[in-house]
Formats: C-alpha cells, structure tokens, sequence
C-alpha cells in the first residue's frame, strides 16, 4: 500500500527526483528516508560507512546504532525506533522494544514481524488522547486566567495590608489610651473597695477572735488542702477549674511522661494476647530492636496497642510528641478564645488567692472596672495580633506575584476513598485524618521548593523510633484546586499531587495547545 | 600486596568492623542447652564396642550389629548400607527403645533411594591395602560397593570403584576408604553417645564406666542380648544396678542441673516429657585441612575451627533455624536454615558427611596437623596426614550419617543430589531482576514503580509484594483500599512481561472471619501446645496459629488454598514467598516456638523443628503446581527457612542482612555455602535489607545508614552475577529503586542489569546442569580448580558457572581490587570487558571503578550471550545469541547452551535443544547433546567474538545442509579480539565455522 502510493507519487513529474530513489526506511519518519538512499550509508556518529544492504539488517554496525533504527540490533546503543501511528500522533519507541513481542506502537508497527500480534488501536487512542487534551487544555486556560485574577488580587493586597495596619495602629492608640484611663479608675476603685474590705475583715476578726486555736487551725488547713489540687488528679478532675479550659493540651493519658523512660508501650494500650503477653515474659524481647522490627504501627496492631481513634501507623504517635503549640489554629476566633481563657485563668488564680476573704464585699464599682478594663486590653491583644498577622503576611513568600496567597485563606482535603483523608492547609500544616477521627499532623509549611513547582511540609509529628513525619507536594496546573493523590513511599514520607491554578503558567498552556494541535485529525491523519 | 597478605585478608574475612548488634541474649549457646553443655566436653567419654558375632551381611547386601557399651549400658543396632550414587549410610537406634522408634521424617530424602549390595571383603583381597593387618587380627570387618568415580561430566566415561568401610571393632569405629586412603572416620575419638529414652525414675543413672575398668583388663568376645559383656575367660560382666548405688539425692540435683526433665529457655520452659534423648558422635575427614557447607552461618567459606589449636569460635556452629534479628557476622550462630551437611576437601579428594537429623544439632569443628594425626592413625605404617574433625551432637532423633565419597567435588554434588534432590530447573523469569521492597503501598505505587522501569529502560522481571498488601495480614488476601483490583495489576505487568510475587507467611491470623483461619482451625491443622490446646503465637497479625506443615494432608490443603478461585485475586503470573517459616514466633522461646508444641501427628516440635520452612516450602511450590493442571507453568516460590533438600522447592535468600559494606561482603561465602549445601537458587538482599530507621540499639541510637550510590551499585554489580538477583528494603528505609540516587548511577545499574540479562541464557544453562548434575551455579574456586591450594579459603571471589569468574569490590572507596587467577601453569583468563589475558596462577590488581565489576572468562570456555537490552526476560526470548570464545593457549574451547520454552515441564519430556561448541585446530563446531522435535529455537548466532586471536584471512561457516558461506569479520589488533558478523544460522543447528589463517601458528 504504501510502497504503491510512492510509486504513484514518483510517477508525478512533479516530484523532486530525490524522494522517487526513495524507499521507505523501515523505523524512520518518511521526512528523513532521504538520508538512507545511495549505495552507502554513515553512521550518524561517522564510525564508519556500511553498504546500503546492511541498513536495517538486523545487525548492529554502528557504535550509534544509527543503522538500525528499524530493528532491535542496536538496542544496547540508545537506538529508537519511529511508529507513525497514523490516526493518533508519530512516537519514537526504544530499539528495545521492537520485536519483543509486546506492541508498544498503537500501529502495532513495533512487532512487524509477527504479524497479526497486535491490533492497530490508534485511532481510538488518538481520540481518547484528544478528549484528554482538550480538557486539560481547558483546564490549563482556565487555571491561567485564575492565577492571573489572584496575581492581580495580591498586586493590591500589598497597599491594602499597609493601609491596614496603618488603620490598626490607629485604632491601637486610641484603645490603649482608653484602657489607661480605665486602669487609672480601676485602680482608684481598687484602693477603695481594698479599705472597705480591709476594714470589714479586722471587723469580723475581732468577732471571733473568741473562737478556739485548733478552729482556726482547722480552718488553715481546710484552706491549704483546698488551694491545693489533689495529687494525681486529672485537669479533668479539679472541676471548675477544668471547665473553663478548652484548650486542646493533649489529655494526660498521652503526656509523653507516660511513656516509660525507655520508650516502652503505654500501659493502659497494651492488650496482652490471651494466655500470654506479646512479647513473653523474656526480658529480652523488650529490647528496642525487637519492638522496632516487630512493630505493631501497622495494621492490627492498632487494635493491639494502639487506642481508638489513634493513627493507625503510629498510635503513640501522640503521646511521643510534643505538644504542638506551634500549632495554633490560624482561626480567628479559636485564637481569642484561647486568649481569653489565659486571662480567665489569670482571674481565677486571683480569686483563689483571696478565697479567704470570701466573706468580704466587692465593691460593684471596681467590679464593673475590672470587666471594662479585661474589654479592653482584650480589645488591644486583638488589635495586636491582627497587626502581627498582616505584618507577617508582607514577609511570607506567597509565590511569584503572589499568586498562591488565596491558597493561605483555605484548607484542602483529600476525598479519594481508603482509610485516611489527607488535609493541606497552604502556609500552615498538613494532616493525616482517619476516617472515624483523629488527626495526626504530618508537617509544617516550611516553603516552596523546585522553582515553586512543590510545597514542603516538614517537621511533622515524629514516628515511633522514626523521622519526623513530612510532606512533599508536587504541583499541577488546573482550573481548581484540589487533591490528586496521596503517597507514602517511605515510612512517615508522604508525597501529595496537588492541583492548583495557582501552579498554571503561560508555558504549560502553550504546551496544552500544541499537544492539543499535535493530535488534531487532520495533522495525525496526514502523516504517512 | 603480596600473594600471602592478599589470601591473609581474604581468610580474615569481615576485617570490617563487626558491630555486635544481635541480641546474644535471646540465643542460646553451647553453654544455655542442656544437652550442648552435657555432651560437649564430658568429663570422660564412653566407648562402644560391636559385639563380633552381631554382625551380619544380609542377602541384600546390609550389614546390621549391635554396639555395646557406654555410658549407659544400654545396646545400640547398626546398620550399614550402600547406595548406587556412591553414598553410604550408618545409622545407629536403639535396639529396645522405651517408647519405641524415634521419629524420624519419612519424606526428606529422594523416594526411591537405589540401594547398591555391600559385599565382605576377604583377606586376600586386601593384599598390600594398609587394612591388612588389622583385618588379619580380625580386629576390622571391611565391606565394599562399587561406585562411580568418574571426575567427569559425561556419564559414559565413569568408572567404577570400589569403596571399602572398615569396621573396627574394640572400641567401635568406621573407616571409609578410597582405595588404600582413608577418606573419614566415624566415631574415631570414640565420641559416639546416646542419651536412650528412660523412665524418670531411671534418670541419671549413669553407669559410672562401660570402659576397660570396668572390663578389668578382660577381652571381650561377645555380649548378650541385655547389653553386657562375655569375656574370653568365660565371666560375664556384673549389672550396674548391682554396682554400689551412687547417691540419690546428688543424682537428682546432677540430674536438674543437666536439663534432662525440664529446662528453661530465657523465660519459657520446656516440659521435655521424654527427657534426655540427646545423640552425638565425631567424624574426622582425613587429610583434609578444609571444610565447608553447614549452611546456613555468616562464617567464612571454609569453616573456622570451633575447638582446638586455631579455634576461632568459642561456640560450636548450631543448627536451629531461627529468626535473627541483625544477625551478626563472622559467628557460628544458628540462622534462619541449616543443612546439615559437611564437606572436607584436599587436594586429591573431597568427601562429605550428611549427619541426617533435623532437631537443633551443634557441631564443633577442629583441625590437627600430620603430626598430631600420626598418634591416633589406624594404621600406623601409613604416612601422617593432617585431619579436621566434626562432633555432631543433635537434642533428640537418631544417628544416621551419609558418607560421600567423592572423590572429586562433581561427584560429592551427585551423590548428595541422589539423596535429598537437586534444583528444578527454575521458569527462566526468575532468573531475571527481582524488585522487592517492604511495602509497594499500593496499586499506584505498583504503577509507579513499574512506569519508571519502563521509561528508564531498566530491564526488570518481578515485582514484590511485601506483608502490608494483605488485609491486616491475611495472607491469600488483599488490603481492599490498597490493592482493590489486584487482577488487573498483576495483568498491567504480565503486559511488559513482568510477574507478581506476594508475601504468605505460615502464621495464621486467628480470626474466625478469616476463610483460611477458620477451616484450618475446624479441620484441626494447626500446631498445638504441649496440652494439646491450638498454639497461640505473636506474628505480624498479632494472635496467630501456625499450619502444621509437617503433615502430609495439610500440605496438600495447603497447596489447594492457591488455586485460582481460592487465592482470589490470583493470576497465573502471581508467584509466592514464604517468610517467617523457621517458624518465627515473636513471643516465642527464641523468638521461636516451643519445643515441647505438637504437630497433629503428636510429635514433638523439638523433632522436626528444622524441617518446617522446609514443609512449607514444599506446600507452597505443590500449591503454585496444582493451581496449573496443565503442568505449563513451573512454581517459583522463595523461602527463608531452609533445610537438606530444600533446593527442590525453590529459592532461598539470606534473610534480614543489613545495609553494611561487611553484609555485601558476606554475601558470597553464605551463597558459595548454600550452593556447596545443594540450594544453588540463593540470594542476598540487593542494598541490605535493614537500612536507616530499621534499627535501634538498647539507647535508641539509629542502627544504620541507607545504602548510598557507591554501595548500591557495588552490591547491584555482585548481585547480578549471584544466581537469585533481588533488590529489597526495609519499610523505614529509603526508597532505592535504580533511579532514587543520581542519573549516573541509573546509567550505571541498567549497565550491570544488562550484564546479568546477555548471560541470562548463560545461567539458564547452568541452573539447567544444576538439576541434572547437581553442580551448584555460584561455585567456590576450589570446586572448578581442586588442586590449586590458594583457591581454598578464598570466599571473596566465585565462580558463576564454570567459566565466569567473578571478583566483586566489596570495600567502600575501593577503586581496585586484588584478583587471584587460580589453575595450573598456562591457565588463561580474559577480562570480559577489555579481553585482557592474565595467566594463572597469579594475583594482579585489577581497576574497578565504580562502572566495573572484575569478570573474568576462562580460557578454553565458550559464553552464550544476548546482547540485546530488552525490558524483560521474557521480552529477550527469541533474541539472537553471540558466542564469546575464550581459548586456550592451545587454541581451543568449548561451550554449552540449553534452551527450552522458559517455563512449564515438556522439558522432562525432552522439548528443549542442547547444543556444545567447540573450537578446535582453528573450527568452531555446532554439535548437538540433544535435539527434540516438539522444541526447536528460532534464535540465530548473529556475532562470534573470538579472543586472542591472530587475524585470519578468511571464515567460512558450513551448515547442516551443506552450503558453505563466506563469513566477514573485523580483527581489532589492539586487543586480538575476532568479531565475525552475522552467521545468522540457528544457534542450536549443526552448523561450523572454520577459521583460517595464514599460518596454522596464528591459531593460538
């Protein structure tokens, strides 16, 4: 068919005489069969200059194989093979695969010499390729024109943040001065009520200084005891106290002082198998490396040491690690609550301090001041922190123009089935989350990596006798964001493919077009 | 270097540091088991005498007696038998046993063992042989077989010779002659015991001496039935209970201290029911001054002494097959298989002893020089020989010892293939790269991974699923997020040509929901505890039973559990490993099981504890069989347990090595041990196993590094001339897959993988010899060159095949290294890469920088070889060969290749083609060994490579039906080196070539 084509062509006056000597060259594009006519052929690499007869006789002349790009002879010399693959778009396939048995060409054209071997699917790959291409490349423009939006977003957030700040500061100002003036009272009300209260207590003193020695004695040591939190309680146990917290300390059951000084399993996660401890009772077998190589991070050994809602791989994870204070919530309002709860703590610890002089009266006045003046320092610390986080905002690297800053405002979360969901939160830290709860945080942002083609996460919570957990995100161009897949390739070494338009560039769209061009019919179906 | 520093290092062995990192605690030496510490240096040793009217020859040619004598008193039954592959075997049992036979396994050794008569030996026929005096003076019975003597390789050119057995018979001691040499000695420090099985009450009661005190200088002439002596005066020997009663009270508290009723291992204690059935006897190996084999130990190729002048160990080498942990160097401590079989060599001989009891055994190795040899000869008059010794002492079963008699290492691997089986010629993929790692997380991971060897022309054959593939380590089940659609995976790698293997371990997930558990538990197939309740181990799922694979019926339930529609998710191009199956118990006395556990039969685990990674393999390899009615496709499946014969079930890996330059080092004794033991198809762990995370020491300090470029690719370059070629990894460890280090390194890796893929047929070939002949593929020197003593110790360098020599850099910055060139005067070897002749025997530094590993061709040998770089073994099926031709200085060399369809068994029923080249007088010459008309390959011979070689001036190739053809060539005159282009014959048809030159001189 295609030897009779070309004769028909050479039959064309027409024709340029060179491509009438041609005859196909079996592995190379027709553009280039021109380099295979006369009666020699030169290596590529000039090592040497063969009769014609010995192009493509499936022996390897050249030290570059050049003279057999259409059989397996130079396989070992980088060779490569040329499939038109008419219908879809022309590839070149290693020397290696020709005639290996396995169709590598969508023409099949790889395994000619079995003819009948493969089935010729590339028109149906050229469409599928096709449809692929067309999303992507839509998907490409539309990734573009977002990360164009959010440059031109960050090209004003720059002036906005300064005339923010500057706003701050000046609300800042007149809070503080609002809250001196308020101290200034707070404290005249203070002395006030301090007097009254001094007095009513030498008055109440003097009544009962008739009372017996032991009574008062009994009364200290009431007052002792009670200052004092029991030894050995929970936080969870002092009532009140406990109440007022919301602050997410790991529970006690987790402190890492818990476990045994020489890293050994909670106690109260081990479940010793029926009739017999795990390990035995041989001491020996309590040695690190047996723990290490026999570890039960994986599987069921959760339901062996591990407590419910703890990460499979690591239950103690959380008991081995420090608390992450770093850790805090980029939210606005958990940070005031947590705030807020510091200062109530302060407040309390001044109420049990004169728990004494219970009896004695408050003065409403100071009480209403005390209040008044908490508002406003409350008010200052907020002020101060919005003006720490814009000011920190302007150092942070959010890519080039600032592109990737909408990033910063959102969380993302894998959906893609399996036990676990994976959580990046750009700029601040990424997590491990097991369907039914628990979190585990498996890095902190540290930067961009690679020409801002990644996103590093590291120093996440520690692995039993392991590295601290990290996460390496590789970045892909596309319209939204989202979570592509998420990898452990290495113990605690996770690697995320993450979609953003944020990773789109003028480059990648190009490359969208012309592989979207490439694959156009009329181009695929016009190659020979 | 001098030559003698060189072979100094070399026999120093892991002069690396050696860091003690397995815990000496857990494992018990010589000194913590009982019956190791009883018999290993006894304050005096018992003789045993054979009573001379007990012995009898019987029609079919066996000759029984009885021993009297030891420490006990109690009478012993001998038997002596012959075999037609040349081995003998003595075995001693007790003549009443308490509780009747021992156990003993019925199914280790080959079913039909072809037994050959032994014959009485007349005065006159040892006429002039140094037995004739002692068998004048009736002193010896000497016996004889003919067996074959034949040193080579072609079966019609052996000859027959007769093998004496000297029975010497106050005290008793077996002597094996080669001709007038004496080739091993049974019992000749009278070292023999056996501990009879007793009632309690009898305990330690030992008879305070059976030696000539208590004969009083008597003769003794007979014994009666009840184990005492006739003397010549017509008296008979007293009772020992009429013998004054020696202390009870002592004797029980002596009897406590011994562990003969109970004894304690770490925390776990061994109820020992039956008490102390301990069993032992010495074997010296006469004018030997090397031994080898005992696999499996990380000690140098030839065995160091354990007692004795130059002891190098403190403790005798154990077999027990235990999971150890970071296992440690340069030790005689038991690993995870052992194989129970010795083997001295001497210049002129090489025999062997295969001590067949497969309870945990010690075997204290010591070398005498001629001098020392000289006191204790049988035979004074003959010249003083040096000599090594083994005392094998065993916990229970019975004394059963196969004598090999060589002489010539060819013949010691058939005799031993005759007894326990040789290596199935493997599917040819296996022969391939193996990629392992623990885990590939997932099908995305597989993808992956698999992509990456694609898109880097990596050449690979199988892809390894480690335990976390399962669901919560359900073996035959797959995790059903991670690997959901497991059918389609195997087959996205089937499509390139690539397998699948997946991790079974024996111990079973106690788990009612759990097919395998469940009918496994309500059939009763698992081991029980001592009391007869199910085992419960601690493994990878947490509470497991363990499949009593010792029993006929489980295996074979076992093997159905891999059919196809049982192991769901299987394909045909899934495969098996088998880990875990010493069996490893994590709560386990020695992180093993129990001695006093019962398999279903109700025998004691202490019996048949070295045999179970053994069963299992066996299951396993049945199962992958069965899944195929068809017979078309072989098993292959990996074990880490092993013991004698497990060579017909599979492959075998060194376990948990460890990413250290001194582990790659080790690697090739422990593989040369493995082959010289039978198991050929061996590997290490390419990288070492335990890399960075996988370790910690008692402070919580990390173990190791992760292999970097150098190391990986020194140990890729080793691993791919070793016959089982796998990358694996530890999960805390790095990944290392050929690219994860630098683009250079990948260049480099690919490089070495297509060294090991040219000579894929090469060691096809050999695996091929191997089930045939039983030659190992990995070779110790000595093997192809017996007489050349410098080759003795040399554990570094190996052959593969017969004529591949291979001398890998195992230290790290190494850019050279030192080869030594074993032969005779005139023997050539050429550098596979430049052609370079060096000329034995010598030692020459030879370059390796980090692209090179020094292989070396012999000369007179012909290497078939693929050139092509294809993806896969089975890619490169059909590919066209080169034949490297290695002359002698006398201008010849010949060569072998066996080719067949790579998988199934119509090989057996001879569909494959074996052809031998060979040149001579200037004419390479095709001839076939065996032809078939079901197989014919359609390879052809594309290039000749002749080295060494003068240019010619014309060659012609000749084929089957008569054309001649004019052949061209080019001659490179820098290197000699012929390149002859394009026979384009078929490989295995009659073809030759005849090269002619202008002076018949220039042949050579």
């Amino acid at each position: 068919m295609r030897r009779g084509n070309l004769a028909l062509l050479c039959g064309l006056a027409l024709l340029a005489r060179p491509l009438c000597a041609q005859q196909p060259v079996r592995g190379v594009p027709r553009s280039e069969w021109a380099a295979y006519t006369g009666p020699t052929f030169a290596c590529r690499d000039g090592s040497g200059s063969l009769p014609i007869a010995q192009l493509n006789d499936d022996y390897c002349d050249c030290t570059d194989g050049s003279d057999e790009p259409g059989t397996s002879a130079c396989a070992n010399t980088g060779g490569r093979f040329y499939c038109a693959n008419k219908g879809f778009k022309p590839t070149y396939v290693r020397a290696g695969l020709v005639g290996d048995g396995i169709c590598d060409c969508c023409d099949g054209t790889d395994e000619y010499a079995r003819p009948g071997a493969c089935t010729d699917t590339c028109i149906q790959a050229g469409e599928a390729a096709r449809a692929v291409a067309a999303a992507t490349l839509s998907s490409v423009l539309g990734g573009l024109q977002k990360a164009q939006q959010w440059e031109a977003e960050a090209a004003t957030n720059t002036g906005k943040w300064d005339s923010e700040i500057a706003a701050l500061k000046v609300s800042l100002i007149e809070k503080k001065a609002a809250a001196d003036a308020i101290q200034v009272e707070k404290a005249a009300a203070e002395l006030r009520e301090s007097e009254a209260r001094k007095e009513f207590l030498e008055k109440k003193a003097a009544e009962e200084a008739a009372k017996q020695a032991e009574e008062e004695a009994k009364a200290a040591t009431a007052a002792g005891a009670g200052a004092e939190m029991p030894s050995g309680a929970s936080v969870e146990d002092s009532g009140a106290v406990a109440s007022d917290h919301d602050l997410s300390y790991p529970s006690v059951d987790h402190h890492p002082d818990e476990v045994g000084p020489e890293g050994e399993y909670p106690a109260d996660d081990y479940i010793p198998p029926e009739g017999d401890a795990p390990y035995g009772d041989d001491p020996h077998l309590e040695d690190a490396e047996y723990r290490a190589r026999y570890r039960d991070d994986y599987g069921e050994g959760g339901e062996r040491f591990g407590g419910e809602d703890e990460d499979e791989h690591r239950p103690w994870s959380e008991g081995d690690d420090e608390p992450n204070l770093d850790d805090e919530p980029g939210d606005d309002e958990e940070g005031r609550g947590r705030r807020a709860t510091w200062h109530e703590e302060d407040e309390h610890e001044a109420a049990q301090a004169t728990e004494t002089d219970e009896a004695a009266p408050k003065d409403p006045e100071a009480e209403a001041l005390r209040t008044k003046h908490r508002e406003a320092m409350d008010a200052i610390d907020d002020l101060e922190r919005q003006m720490r986080e814009l000011e920190s905002k302007k150092t942070v690297d959010y890519g080039p123009n600032g592109r990737f800053e909408p990033l910063s405002r959102e969380c993302y979360t894998s959906a893609l089935g399996g036990e676990w969901n994976y959580e990046i939160c750009p700029f601040k830290n990424a997590a491990q989350k097991g369907q039914s709860g628990g979190s585990t945080t498996i890095g902190n942002w540290e930067g961009f990596a690679d020409d801002y083609k990644t996103l590093k996460f590291t120093n996440g919570q520690h692995c039993w006798n392991g590295p601290a957990r990290s996460l390496t995100v590789s970045l892909e161009c596309g319209a939204e964001s989202e979570v592509l897949s998420v990898d452990e390739p290495e113990v605690c070494k996770y690697t995320m493919r993450f979609r953003t338009p944020a990773a789109c560039t003028q480059a990648q769209a190009d490359a969208a077009k012309t592989e979207l061009d490439a694959l156009a019919p009329e181009r695929v179906h016009d190659e020979l | 270097m001098a030559l003698s520093t060189f072979l100094g290092l070399t026999t120093l062995f892991a002069s690396l540091h050696v860091g003690s990192a397995v815990d000496h605690s857990k494992f018990r030496t010589c000194a913590k088991t009982g019956f190791c510490r009883r018999r290993r240096n006894p304050e005096k040793h018992h003789g045993y005498v054979v009573a001379p009217t007990s012995l009898s020859l019987s029609p079919a040619g066996t000759v029984t007696g009885t021993l009297h004598g030891g420490e006990f008193g109690v009478s012993l039954t001998l038997t002596l038998q012959a075999y037609a592959s040349g081995a003998s075997r003595l075995r001693i049992t007790e003549t009443n046993p308490l509780h009747g036979p021992r156990w003993e396994p019925n199914d280790i050794l080959e079913p039909e063992l072809l037994t050959t008569p032994l014959r009485s030996v007349g005065l006159a026929e040892l006429e002039g042989h140094p037995l004739q005096a002692a068998a004048a003076a009736k002193e010896v019975a000497v016996y004889a077989y003919a067996h074959e003597v034949s040193n080579t390789a072609s079966p019609s050119a052996a000859a027959a010779e007769d093998a004496l057995i000297a029975i010497q018979l106050h005290p008793f001691k077996a002597t094996l002659y080669r001709g007038a040499t004496a080739a091993l000695t049974l019992n000749p420090g009278g070292r023999l015991y056996f501990e009879h099985h007793r009632k309690r009450d009898d305990a330690a009661v030992p008879i305070t001496s059976v030696d000539s005190d208590v004969h009083g200088g008597k003769t003794i002439v007979d014994f009666h039935e009840d184990g005492l002596a006739v003397y010549s005066d017509g008296t008979k020997q007293k009772r020992a209970e009429d013998a004054p009663a020696a202390d009870a009270g002592a004797m029980a508290a002596a009897a406590r201290a011994d562990d003969l009723w109970e004894e304690q291992i770490g925390s776990h204690r061994d109820s020992k029911p039956f008490g102390p059935a301990s069993v032992g006897m010495d074997v010296t190996y006469e004018g030997a001054t090397h031994v080898y084999g005992l696999a499996e130990h990380a000690a140098p190729l030839n065995l160091p002494s354990t007692t004795g002048p130059g002891a190098r160990y403190a403790d005798p080498y154990r077999m027990y097959t235990l999971d150890v942990y970071d296992y440690e160097l340069d030790s005689p401590m038991a690993l995870y298989g052992g194989v129970p079989l010795l083997l001295a060599h001497s210049p002129n001989m090489t025999v062997g002893t295969l001590w067949f009891n497969p309870t945990e055994t010690f075997i204290d190795i010591s070398r005498r020089d001629a001098e020392q040899s000289l006191l204790s000869s049988l035979t004074a008059k003959s010249a003083p020989r040096p000599s090594t010794s083994a005392y094998w002492m065993s916990e229970s079963g019975v004394i059963d010892v196969f004598m090999l008699p060589g002489p010539s290492p060819q013949r010691i691997f058939s005799q031993y293939a005759a007894l326990t089986g040789s290596t199935p010629l493997p599917p040819r993929f296996a022969l391939g790269y193996h990629q392992c790692r623990w885990n590939y997380n997932d099908e995305e991971d597989v993808r992956y991974v698999h992509g990456k060897f694609e898109e880097l022309d990596l050449p690979f054959d199988v892809l390894w699923l480690d335990i976390e593939h399962t669901d919560g380590k359900r073996y035959f089940t797959w995790d059903q997020y991670k690997f959901a659609n497991p059918k389609e995976m195997q087959q996205q790698l089937s499509a390139t040509g690539r397998k699948m293997v997946t991790i079974v371990d024996p111990h079973i997930k106690k788990d009612m929901g759990y097919s395998v558990y469940k009918e496994a538990h309500e059939k009763g197939y698992f081991i029980n505890k001592a009391d007869g309740q199910e085992l419960d181990g601690w493994c990878w799922p947490g509470s497991s039973a363990y499949v009593d694979f010792t029993s006929e019926k489980v295996r074979d339930w076992w093997a159905s559990r891999f059919a196809y529609d049982k192991y769901e998710g299987s394909t045909p191009t899934l495969y098996t490993w088998n880990d875990m199956n010493e069996p490893s118990v994590f709560n386990g006395p020695e992180v093993s099981m129990n001695k006093d556990a019962k398999s279903i039969a109700g025998i004691e685990h202490r019996e048949w504890h070295n045999l179970y990674g053994m069963y299992m393999h066996q299951a396993t390899a049945l199962g992958l069989l069965r899944r195929n009615p068809g017979e078309d496709s072989r098993p292959f499946v990996l074990s880490r347990s092993f013991y004698a014969g497990s060579q017909r079930w599979g492959a075998i890996w060194t376990g948990d090595n460890a990413c250290k330059w001194s582990h790659l080092e080790a690697a090739a004794p422990m593989l040369l041990s493995l082959g010289l033991c039978g198991i050929t198809f061996s590997g290490a762990d390419v990288g070492g196993f335990l890399g960075k995370g996988s370790h910690t020491d008692g402070a919580g300090r990390a173990g190791w590094d992760d292999p970097d470029a150098e190391l990986f690719t020194r140990w890729f370059a080793a691993g791919a001339y070793q016959p089982f070629f796998r990358g694996h990894a530890h999960e805390k460890s790095g990944r290392r897959e050929p690219w994860t280090f630098d683009d250079e390194t990948t260049v480099r890796l690919r490089a070495f993988a297509m060294q090991r893929y040219q000579l894929l047929a090469y060691w096809y070939t050999l695996f091929f010899l191997a089930e045939t002949t039983g030659m190992p593929t990995m070779r110790p020197l000595w093997v192809s060159f017996p007489t050349d003593e410098q080759t003795f110790d040399n554990g570094k360098q190996w052959m593969a095949g017969g004529d591949l020599m291979v001398a890998p850099v195992t230290t790290q910055g190494a850019t050279w290294v030192n080869v030594y060139f074993p032969g005779s005067v005139g023997q050539l070897w050429y550098d596979v890469v430049s052609g370079r002749r060096h000329a034995a025997p010598s030692e020459a530094r030879i370059d390796a920088p980090i692209d090179a590993i020094p292989v070396f061709q012999r000369g007179g040998s012909i290497v078939p070889r693929q050139m092509r770089l294809r993806r896969s073994s089975v890619a490169m099926a059909d590919d066209p060969f080169t034949l490297v031709v290695a002359p002698t200085s006398g201008g010849s060399a010949s060569g072998r290749l066996y080719l067949d369809s790579g998988d199934g068994y119509s090989y057996r029923k001879g569909a494959y083609a074996y052809w031998k080249f060979e040149l001579s007088e200037g004419k390479l010459t095709a001839r076939p060994l065996h032809t078939s008309d079901t197989y014919s390959p359609s390879n052809v011979l594309e290039r000749l490579e002749l080295l060494n070689t003068a240019p010619p001036e014309s060659i012609t190739l000749s084929t089957t039906d008569g054309a001649t053809r004019d052949l061209t060539f080019t001659h490179v005159a820098a290197t000699n080196r012929l390149v002859v282009r394009k026979p384009d014959v078929p490989v295995a048809s009659g073809w030759s070539i005849t090269i002619k030159y202008a002076n018949d001189s220039d042949r050579s």
